[in-house]
């Protein structure tokens, strides 16, 4: 049977960044494929080469058997492929008839009841069914999710791409676009599912392809796939190589979290009872699969948000002052994960950027010294090799490597300085060229020999078992098991990460 | 000349080139009125800047502009819209009026330093309300300048009309504030008054404090990136907070100084339009201090020159408004030349 589309080979380079590096994928009509992966393994980026919003450097791709090449989102119309992105595309204030019309209108006047029969026999086709008349942003997310769809489907679509289509949906409408997808496929569509939740692969799909660093790694029906392979997969089943650092003698605790609780603003249970220590001179890294509390493990740790429960001490001392200032004092840094919106000051200088944090404690208040500012950028830069035309240059004109090494230089020349005692690093290395993430490591490294200690948070586990002392695996906002370095066993993690009970 | 120097003059340059056309389009503006284009063009510089008279009405029309734009400026770079500079203006009036009335038996080296304090200390007043509001509730600072602009445009009615009121004027102006009270004049043939100075080290103390002091750089980090700024450890809401206050006080300088400089009581139609031009030469200052040191006295040439047509070229005052828009317009699509790639 010919496959709806295969992409072979396809190569695209951002930068320094290789996002896909000769991926395969293939998707045929009446199945639900599973695109599984990490973020950043090239899932979105390879769905985007297919609906032309990116052009691949190298590879081909293939509609019914027949060598294609798609120049724009047009063109991918054209061939029937819908995107559904994870972020909706709608007009908010239009109704749901009008956002599912919208550029297909004909004509300069609208014959709203030709087009309104239109979409009510599509409806009535495919089994969806949506209030047309309704504003979308009256309209719950799940069904806005369902006018995306038929916008994909009014447009000819053959084969639906949804991207991380679960991420703001509640489990009763996630079990609603299941159930729909079914139905499509049913009616003979092909529909391409990214994520990176394993269940959901297992629940909605008909066969999964697992990428992980821009090529694909495996196919595998549905009934071959078990969770705990996908995930070994997904992170990579490479034996621990050689450690990257003496091991830990036991220090002094400098961290310490007794059964943190952190509940989020919409009342989402981010950390359940989260326990773990850090002793000087030790990197614990935090595996896991991405949305399971990472994000508020570090939040939480560096002041950023405050613990609905539970109790933190640093350095032996429980912690009463939540806020980032407060952690700064106490000697606690963070290395963000979304390095623009988090840590860059766009406008402001290379320099400038560098002291942030440290600023209070470098100048009295009346005695901002910008000639020295720009003296500690200007070193900071050159130790810690940041591409930038210069300490005076907006930091906004940085590329995302550059940024990521900026921020790793503001952390590491305040850890120099001293007074500093644990980093938070959350994927520290992503989007890193290999001879920074080299760098960036033994920056890690040589902290932790100075006396330092440092939470690794990180979905690289190749990266976490080069420089763990521990590894402690975040399932569902608790810590669930945990891995000294002569036990580390991807497999094992994997299994850990997936949720499947770890005998211990 | 360095390279800096060069792009400073590249940047300066469409500005130049605004200034030819806007004065190209007040030409043509005042032929089709019906009026002698080159004399308008000659009254209109000689108004502003090339009598000693004109020269000082300008200076008197900068000292507003500048508080008002660098008070828009220092909430900008925080990140905060103050809209409600003529609300602050007219707070600030306010307050140094009802000193000035308080202070008539003190010299006048203590008066009117009394006058100033007490106009800055009502326009942060006024400034607090948005500032705590966005701080503690995250009310937008939007609504709230422009809500207050409301409440202290008819307190000034009220008072202008009502307690204050001047009986023997007949119009909503309150009585002369006592003459120790009021400002001095740079020189009798200028007919400027002081404000202008001290308009001029407000720029420069709001350019020191942005630049030289750890609050200013805050100010410029939460104004960048507040989710950054906050991961850098700084207080966002109580910056923003801070930052509107001394907005506000700016703004209540300019009052104060409208009050004891120029006209010397509090009068209804204080402020026309200051908080909007101030907005105006905030953003094509690109938000620096200095550079609206420069703008403003340009928009006040601009006006006070303007604004002689009436009585030179005869022109009827809704069409100097006119020819002083359009004037604008072109100032402003030139900074929007400068800006497209």
């Amino acid at each position: 049977m010919t496959p709806l589309v295969r992409l072979q080979g396809v190569r695209k380079r951002f930068g320094a960044v290789q996002a896909l590096d000769g991926a395969d994928f293939e998707v045929a009509a009446g199945e639900v494929h599973g695109l599984l992966g990490e973020n950043g393994a090239g899932k979105t980026t390879l769905m985007n080469v297919l609906s032309g919003l990116y052009r691949p450097d190298a590879g081909q791709v293939e509609v019914d058997g027949t060598p294609v090449v798609i120049r724009g989102p047009q063109d991918a119309v054209r061939l029937g492929i819908g995107m559904v992105h994870q972020h909706f595309e709608l007009v908010r204030h239009f109704t749901a008839l009008e956002n599912v019309v919208l550029g297909r209108e004909g004509g300069f006047l609208l014959d709203r009841r030709a087009l309104r029969a239109d979409v009510e026999s599509l409806m009535e086709r495919v089994g969806l069914s949506v209030p047309l008349d309704r504003p979308v942003r009256e309209l719950p997310v799940g069904v806005q999710q369902k006018v995306e769809i038929l916008k994909a489907l009014y447009r000819g679509a053959r084969l639906l791409v949804l991207d991380e289509p679960t991420t703001l949906l509640t489990p009763q409408e996630v079990d609603a676009l299941f159930s729909t997808l079914r139905s499509l496929v049913e009616r003979g569509l092909g529909v391409v599912l990214i994520t990176h939740k394993i269940q959901e692969v297992l629940r909605a799909c008909d066969r999964i392809t697992v990428m992980r660093r821009g090529r694909r790694v495996a196919t595998v029906a549905r009934a071959q796939a078990d969770a705990a392979r996908l995930v070994e997969w997904m992170v990579g089943g490479a034996p621990p190589g050689p450690a990257a650092k003496e091991p830990a003698r036991g220090g002094a605790a400098l961290l310490d979290l007794v059964d943190v609780q952190v509940v989020d603003s919409r009342g989402v249970v981010q950390l359940d009872g989260c326990t773990l220590q850090v002793r000087t001179g030790e990197i614990v890294g935090v595996a896991g699969v991405s949305g399971n509390g990472q994000t508020a493990l570090a939040g939480v740790v560096a002041g950023a948000l405050a613990p609905s429960g539970g109790e933190i001490r640093i350095r032996g001392e429980p912690v009463r002052s939540h806020g980032v200032g407060p952690r700064i004092q106490r000697g606690v840094l963070w290395i963000p994960e979304d390095r623009v919106r988090e840590g860059v000051l766009p406008r402001m200088t290379v320099a400038e950027n560098v002291v942030l944090g440290r600023h209070r404690a470098l100048f009295p208040p009346l005695r901002y010294d910008p000639r020295r500012v720009r003296s500690l950028g200007e070193a900071a830069v050159e130790t810690f090799r940041v591409v930038c035309p210069g300490p005076d240059a907006p930091a906004g004109l940085l590329s995302g490597g550059n940024l990521q090494k900026l921020l790793a230089a503001r952390v590491f020349a305040h850890a120099q300085a001293g007074g500093v005692h644990l980093l938070v690093a959350q994927n520290p290395t992503r989007g890193l060229d290999v001879p920074s993430t080299e760098f960036l490591h033994a920056q890690l490294v040589r902290f932790c020999q100075q006396g330092g200690g440092v939470l690794l948070i990180s979905e690289d586990l190749d990266e976490l078992q080069k420089l763990s002392d521990r590894i402690v695996v975040l399932y569902r906002g608790r810590v669930v098991a945990e891995f000294t370095r002569a036990q580390f066993d991807p497999y094992a993690i994997g299994r850990a990460m997936a949720g499947v009970e770890v005998a211990r | 000349m360095t390279a800096r120097a060069v792009a400073r003059w590249q940047a300066a340059a469409p500005y130049a080139v605004g200034l030819v056309a806007a004065l190209g389009v007040l030409a043509v503006l005042v032929a089709a009125l019906g009026g002698d284009a080159p004399a308008a063009v000659g009254s209109l510089v000689r108004a502003s800047l090339g009598s000693a008279a004109g020269f000082g009405q300008t200076l008197n029309k900068t000292a507003p502009l500048l508080f008002g734009s660098v008070a828009v400026i220092l909430g900008l770079r925080a990140g905060a819209f103050n809209i409600g500079v003529d609300g602050q203006i007219y707070a600030g009036a306010v307050a140094a009026t009802g000193v000035a009335f308080l202070a008539a038996g003190l010299p006048k080296l203590l008066a009117v330093p009394a006058v100033l304090v007490a106009g800055a200390a009502g326009g942060a007043l006024l400034g607090a309300v948005p500032g705590l509001l966005r701080a503690r509730a995250g009310v937008s600072e939007i609504f709230v300048t422009v809500m207050l602009n409301f409440i202290a445009l008819f307190f000034v009615e009220y008072l202008s009309t009502g307690p204050w009121n001047d009986p023997m004027a007949g119009e909503a102006i309150t009585r002369a504030v006592p003459p120790s009270t009021t400002l001095p004049l740079l020189g009798v043939r200028v007919g400027a008054h002081a404000g202008v100075l001290l308009a001029l080290a407000a720029a420069l103390a709001v350019w020191w404090l942005l630049y030289r002091t750890v609050f200013g750089y805050e100010v410029r980090a939460v104004g960048d990136n507040p989710t950054a700024a906050r991961l850098g450890g700084i207080p966002v809401g109580r910056t923003v907070a801070l930052a509107l206050v001394a907005s506000g006080a700016l703004a209540g300088l300019a009052g104060a100084v409208e009050v004891s400089g120029f006209h010397y009581r509090l009068i209804l139609g204080l402020s026309p339009g200051y908080g909007v031009m101030s907005i105006l030469i905030a953003v094509l200052s690109r938000r620096h201090p200095l550079v609206a040191i420069v703008a403003s006295l340009g928009f006040a040439a601009l006006v006070v020159g303007t604004d002689s047509l009436q009585r030179s070229v005869g022109l009827p005052a809704s069409a100097v408004f006119v020819v002083q828009a359009a004037v604008l317009l072109v100032l402003l699509a030139s900074e929007g030349l400068r800006r497209a790639p």
